[in-house]
């Protein structure tokens, strides 16, 4: 199969990722932070590594500062949900994903209010401006995606992450598309929260996510229980990471998770993007000779966007190109809305919705002049 | 005595303690914070046979939590 669906989860994963998951389980199956014993220990120092791992990635200074999650959804429900209060006033773009829009849209009922900024692919001044419009002596956060999970349209999320802490407004980056691909530097961007999925451009295994907290104001917790500290302390834990991991961790997952941040910092981030950007470019390229298909981007917006591509098919519904690539020539790519509104009705791509496609640091330039075939050879 | 268990809230404190300290030369093992009267912790602690002073300032100074020291002979 040529597997061009990795903006929804990396397919094909690194052989130490898979190997660092199966040792786990048949070596040092243990629970971490729980026990002295000689195995626990082992998962403890496992889970520890990959905090560090993922601190060097992102540039920060405290491994404390990096929590466990099962995914970037909750993440992010934990930053929403743990800091709007009713009264609260949200910015979010017009570009979010679900999982951002969803928690707001259900904190709505309750009293806090939110804004959409529109955001421009092709000016970010323009995109920074719309933010700047939004804020009001109510607004507490904003949230805001790193790249479109549609069509990989980069924000200037460190621009708008100055603007909120000049109006003394915390900053929320969603990096689910953009971790592993793109750059990011929490210190010197000073975000106040970072959300990851783990099984995508980190290359772990689905379940695992992370969410780095990087600032002095502590959400709410969702979940309180067992942490394997202050056990006679009714009351939940103040520090980190222990305040936000609740139950046993999953320590597989994260284990996988490290080979797959350590791949990443061994290839470089630059590396990986530049190498998807250009196939991505092809793509393009290619695709903006055929009459029949709509491209969302030019070719410089493109450059400079995550390396997600979106497209449709002139008198095609996206579902069913993206099943005749599927089915006539093994090539699997997702259609549909991508579980983001906003940003196709953004687009006005709603009613069709487009066929997204995601490669990865394994993705060759065989599969995308595959791609290129199969697309040409629609009828 | 040195009160040579240096007690931290939980493992992820224990094993940052203990990669500062491997930095400064100083040997520490990480344990299991025993029941110790007065103290409250289900958690894990720090045996630092020597230079225990030291290595407290150091951890103090690398932003480490620090929930109590006791004799490892007194327990």
């Amino acid at each position: 199969m040529i597997y061009l669906d990795n903006s929804a989860t990396t397919h094909h994963k690194p052989p130490t990722v898979i190997s660092a998951v199966s040792d786990m389980l048949k070596h040092y199956s243990a629970n971490p932070g729980r026990s002295g014993h000689r195995l626990s220990m082992i998962s403890a120092q496992k889970v520890i590594e990959c905090r560090q791992a993922l601190s060097q990635l992102f540039n920060i200074s405290d491994e404390s500062k990096v929590i466990f999650t099962s995914g970037c959804t909750q993440s992010l429900n934990m930053v929403i949900k743990g800091l709007l209060k009713p009264g609260d006033h949200c910015i979010i773009s017009d570009l979010e994903h679900n999982s951002v829009v969803r928690p707001i849209v259900k904190l709505s009922q309750y009293g806090v209010s939110y804004s959409v900024a529109k955001t421009y692919a092709d000016d970010d001044d323009k995109t920074v401006e719309s933010f700047r419009e939004l804020i009001n002596d109510k607004t507490k956060l904003i949230v805001c995606t790193h790249a479109s999970n549609v069509f990989g349209f980069r924000l200037p999320v460190e621009r708008i992450c100055k603007l909120a802490h000049k109006y003394g407004v915390l900053f929320c980056l969603d990096s689910a598309q953009s971790a592993g691909v793109l750059p990011i530097n929490i210190s010197e961007s000073d975000f106040d929260y970072v959300c990851c999925a783990g099984h995508k451009g980190l290359y772990g295994p689905m379940g695992v996510g992370v969410l780095i907290i990087n600032s002095d104001i502590l959400p709410d917790t969702l979940i309180e229980g067992g942490t394997g500290s202050e056990s006679d302390n009714l009351n939940q834990p103040l520090f980190l990471p222990d305040r936000y991991e609740s139950g046993t961790l999953n320590v597989p997952g994260i284990c996988g998770l490290c080979s797959g941040v350590n791949f990443i910092l061994n290839k470089t981030v630059d590396a990986i993007n530049a190498k998807e950007i250009n196939l991505i470019k092809k793509l393009h390229s290619a695709l903006k000779n055929n009459d029949r298909v709509t491209l969302y981007s030019d070719i410089n917006t493109c450059a400079r966007s995550a390396p997600v591509l979106s497209f449709s098919v002139e008198n095609m519904n996206s579902e069913a190109v993206s099943k005749y690539l599927s089915d006539k020539f093994n090539i699997a790519t997702r259609a549909g809305l991508h579980c983001s509104y906003l940003a196709h009705k953004k687009m006005g791509t709603l009613s069709n919705g487009t066929v997204r496609i995601s490669p990865s640091y394994f993705t060759t330039e065989n599969d995308i002049n595959r791609l290129i075939y199969a697309i040409n050879k629609l009828n | 005595m040195e009160k040579q268990l240096i007690l931290v809230p939980s493992v992820t404190y224990a094993m940052k303690a203990k990669n500062i300290l491997d930095k400064y030369n100083i040997k520490s093992y990480i344990e299991r914070t025993p029941k110790i009267h007065q103290v409250n912790s289900c958690g894990y602690c720090l045996f630092v046979p020597e230079n225990v002073e030291k290595a407290h300032d150091i951890l103090l100074r690398n932003s480490i939590k620090i929930i109590g020291r006791v004799d490892r002979d007194a327990v």
